[in-house]
Formats: structure tokens, sequence, C-alpha cells
């Protein structure tokens, strides 16, 4: 009988209650120490006037909250409006641009391997390559670009050194780097469209327009949604090519919120406003995540 | 002749010319990047551009796989294939097991606990970095290995979709199993996991993808020299090598830690390609 009831509750025993949270337990220990315990005392120190450098922390309230929105040079601001800059020219790039790439490529009959290893091939390079090939090519007095410009007539230009050309640069050289990932996406969704829909709409008189329209577009509806929906919050968390590519410059023209955040808290030390700044992105983003839960049901797809 | 086939062809022709220069729009500026790794540095401020070099040379490759100006190569590849390695091992065991118990074993608390991973999808990662950073720094784990593999492994996403994928498949397998005495460890070690190998190497691609090209995280966490992943260590070369004057070595560097992930890639494309569409989440 004792013999029986160490085995019983010996943790390893299948029939122990505690058993299955032995399964769980290195995962949820994580998941405390490094997501759940953080994300409340992101909003404490949110909250505090908390230098790393400085004095010890104090209790502020909100007024961190106060601050970023009303300080005289008005960089968070200034971040902000630069950010939706950045992704009113990225997200329609990315998912518009990438859907005609994929339809081109699903459509053309030769080649097919080599158009989609050459748009996807940038997604493995990390960004600080990336940024560094891209600044090459940009350089004002050895680059390429120029050199071709140069060639049919164009005046040198330094792209990212003007306030007017830099953040669209960036963009144009994000999408070059990201292309690949709604692309795939994309045309796993064209392959997934029966070509039976064509054929009868052909008969039917349909011309090309006409098929895109009325059967491409409606079908691919849910993927053109979770493109868009991920290249909004994408975009607004857009960091390590602005941080390369430009610094933020020139004159802050290209200074986006992750980067603001990342000079307060780690150049400045001022880890309270950092935080602060991270849960108003917080508030922007809940509003497309939330949107992306629905579509597509977290939690309860595949749930049978 | 010619003018019919062309007639009959033209939506093809035009395809093809238009998605060859995209193509060659795509591919030219990896070229140029190789080709200006060859060039002494001398050599690559000379106009017209050349795509061949006059003079080829791996001085340049040299130079930067073992600088003493800052962060050599060899080091920061060591340190990135460390780090990435590392965490995806244990990214798959400890998410496979949690969602193994999330998904097939029974106890108080299950769904609250799934609920509350689940929920923080929800939570950039930007909100979390400062304490964790403060965390670590408490810790003194900031420029160890530990500080870019430990964080890393509390991902929800990981869970989510193993536990999924668990769900999805049917459970005769493992009750065929448990009825011939098989133990609950062993179902899960020899029918599950087998069962759910694709999600496993799509989790394992992207896992390790995304540790291998991580910037922000290891750009706060790796201040010391011989701690820096390799895309910090290169944004550090812009710097050490006076930003372009240097061109030769930026951009060895740069092809160095280009040219392994890319080959990568096309051996292994069939599978990523496959977990990419996997992810966009079959609708």
């Amino acid at each position: 009988m004792a013999r029986n009831n160490r085995r019983k509750y010996f943790l390893l025993n299948e029939e122990n209650p505690l058993y299955p949270y032995l399964y769980l337990l290195p995962y949820l220990t994580l998941f405390i120490i490094f997501i759940a315990l953080p994300i409340l005392e992101s909003m404490r120190i949110s909250m505090y006037d908390w230098s790393l450098i400085g004095p010890p922390p104090r209790y502020v309230g909100l007024s961190n909250y106060e601050y970023i929105f009303t300080e005289p040079t008005e960089l968070f601001l200034h971040s902000l409006k630069n950010t939706v800059q950045y992704a009113v020219g990225a997200v329609p790039l990315f998912v518009v641009g990438s859907l005609f790439l994929a339809i081109a490529v699903d459509a053309v009959k030769r080649w097919k391997g080599f158009f989609q290893i050459s748009f996807v091939m940038p997604m493995v390079i990390n960004v600080a390559a990336i940024s560094i090939i891209w600044i090459w090519i940009f350089d004002p007095t050895a680059g390429l670009l120029n050199y071709y410009a140069g060639l049919i007539g164009l005046p040198p230009q330094n792209l990212l050194g003007h306030e007017e050309t830099a953040m669209w640069t960036i963009v144009a050289v994000s999408f070059w780097w990201g292309v690949g990932f709604p692309f795939l996406v994309y045309l796993s969704g064209l392959q997934d469209i029966p070509q039976t829909m064509y054929d009868a709409a052909r008969i039917d008189g349909a011309n090309a327009w006409h098929c895109f329209k009325d059967i491409t577009l409606p079908l691919l509806r849910p993927t053109l949604l979770f493109i868009s929906v991920m290249q909004i919050i994408g975009a607004f968390q857009v960091f390590g090519q602005v941080y390369i590519l430009t610094g933020g410059g020139p004159y802050d023209s290209t200074r986006v919120v992750v980067q603001h955040m990342y000079l307060t808290g780690f150049q400045y030390f001022e880890m309270g406003l950092a935080a602060a700044m991270a849960w108003v992105l917080f508030c922007i983003l809940i509003v497309f995540t939330l949107i992306q839960f629905r579509v597509f049901r977290f939690g309860e797809r595949l749930e049978y | 002749m010619v003018m019919t086939w062309v007639r009959r062809n033209a939506k093809q022709i035009v395809l093809l010319v238009v998605l060859t220069m995209l193509a060659i729009l795509w591919l030219l500026p990896i070229l140029w990047a190789i080709s200006t790794s060859l060039k002494p540095n001398p050599h690559t401020y000379r106009h017209p551009p050349r795509w061949i070099p006059e003079v080829a040379t791996l001085e340049n490759f040299r130079e930067v796989f073992f600088t003493i100006r800052t962060t050599p190569i060899w080091r920061a590849y060591y340190n990135s294939l460390v780090v990435s390695i590392s965490t995806t091992f244990l990214v798959l065991v400890v998410s496979s097991l949690a969602a193994y118990a999330l998904a097939r074993l029974d106890f108080p608390g299950r769904n609250l606990i799934f609920a509350i991973i689940v929920s923080s999808l929800l939570i950039p990662g930007q909100i979390t970095l400062i304490p964790v950073f403060l965390r670590l720094h408490r810790w003194g784990w900031l420029n160890t290995y530990k500080a870019l593999i430990v964080p890393a492994l509390a991902g929800p996403f990981a869970v989510f979709l193993l536990r999924q994928f668990m769900l999805s498949i049917p459970r005769d397998l493992e009750d065929a199993a448990r009825i011939d005495g098989c133990s609950k460890f062993r179902t899960f070690y020899t029918i599950v996991l087998p069962l759910i190998k694709p999600a496993l190497t799509t989790l394992a691609i992207f896992t390790f993808f995304g540790s291998w090209n991580d910037f922000m995280w290891p750009l706060i966490t790796m201040t010391r020299r011989n701690m820096m992943t390799l895309p910090v260590a290169l944004q550090a070369y812009l710097a050490a090598f006076n930003y372009m004057i240097e061109a030769g070595y930026i951009l060895a560097a740069s092809v160095a830690a280009t040219v392994p992930p890319a080959v990568f890639f096309l051996v292994f494309r069939r599978y990523i390609i496959k977990g990419i569409a996997l992810s966009g989440l079959k609708l």
C-alpha cells in the first residue's frame, strides 16, 4: 500500500495529476519570465522616470505619455508621421506589387523556377548586408545608379541624403528585400484557384480583365487581407533598414517610431519614456492585430 | 511565319521580357556586391564601373575574416551559428512538449493557460524589449549567448502552431499505441512528433532564419565586439572601415554573410517555399 502510494505520487507517474504540467513546465517558466511579467513591468516602467544612469526610478504617473506628445522638439510625433509615410509607401507597394508579380509568374510558362528564386532570394539575406549593398549602389560618387543615370543624361542624385527622396528610397529597398514572402503566399493562393473556373469563364466570353476582377480577386480576398494586415503591422515596426541606410537622417526625415524608441531607451537610457512609446505603438497596432485575429480566428482554426 | 508565331505568343513574350528585366533588377545588386568584393580597394571607386574586376583578389575576404579593426567575420559567423542552432533546437524541444500537453493531455487550467499564451500574440515585441533588457542587465546576461537564446524560447507562436497541428492529426494511432501499453512520453516521441514533421520543419526554418537575421535585439544586448552576431557586426563594419572609403572590405563582409544563406536557400528552397505557403495559412 505504502509502496503503491509512493509510486502514485512520483512525478513521472502518468496517473499523477501533476504529470501534464511536466510537459508545460519548461515553456511556461520561460513564458512567465520573458513575456507575461515583462508585459506588466513595461506598464509600470512607462509610469516612472526611469533612467538607467541617473537617480533611482521615480513614479510620475502618466506624465511620460504627456511628455512624448508635448515635448518641444516633437520628435516622437515627427517619427510617427515618418512611420505613416513609410507605411503609405510600403503597404500598397507590397500588397499590389507582389500580387502583380505573383500573377505574372503564375501565368508565365517558362523559367518559372528562376523567377521564383530571383524574387525570393533577397529575403534570406540579413538586413545589414542588404542595406550595405544598396548604400554602395546609391553612393553619390562611386554608385552604379548615378553612373547609369548620368549615361542617360540625369544629374547625379544623393537619394539617401535628401529629405524628399530618402524615405521613398528606403521603401524601394524594403520592397526589393521583402517581396518574397507576400509573393509566395499569393502564388500559393493563385495555384489553389481551379483552372476550370477560368475555362468556364472563357467559354462565357470573359476577357482577362473580367477573369481577374470576378474570379481571381474575390477568391484571393482572404489572402489579400492577410497580406495587407501583416504589411501594415510590419510597416509600423520598421527599424533595421532605416537604422543602417540613413540612421534616421537627413534632418530626422526618416526617423521612425521604433528607432526613436531605440535611441530614447538605449542611447539616452530613458527607459520610462521608451516604454511609454512602446505602449503608444501597441495602441496603434492592436487595431490591426485584432482584425488579424478576427479574420483568422486564432485559437479556433483547425479545431475539430 | 515568324509574325504569326509572335502574334500567337505575344502575351507570353511580353511576360517573359518584363519578368526577365525585373529578375535582373533583383539579381544585379547581389552580383555587383560580389564584383566589388573582389576588387582591390583603390579600384572600387574607378569610373566607369567594371562588372568584371580588372584585377581580382581575395585580399578583401582575408582582411575581413581575420581583421583586428572590429569583429572578424569568422567570429561573427561563429556567434551567429551558435545562437541560431541552439535557439532552433531548444525552441523545437520546449514548444513541442508544451504543445503536446495543450493538445493531448487533460489537466485543470488547460484552456486558461492556452488562452493566455494565445492572447500574448497580441503584444508586439517592442513592449517586452525594455523589461527583458533590464532583467538581463540585472542578471549580468548582456554580452552572453544566453541573452539571445533564452528569451527567444518564450515566443508563443511556436507553441500555437504546433498545438494546432497536433490537433489536426487523427487520434487513432495514439490510442492504438496506448492500448499496446506505450507510455505517454513514448507516444509523444515516437508517434506524434514524426506525424507533425512538416510543421516542425517549417518552424525550424523560420526560427533559424528569424534568429540568424535578427537585428534589433542583438544590437541592444551584444555590445562587445567578440559577441556580435553577423548583422550587428556588419553594421559596425560601416564605421570601422570609414563608411564606403574602403568599400572592398565592407562588401566582402556583406558577401561573406550573404552567400551561405543564399546557398542554403537554393538547396532547401522546396521546403522553404512550402513552409511560407503553409504560414500564409491555407485559408
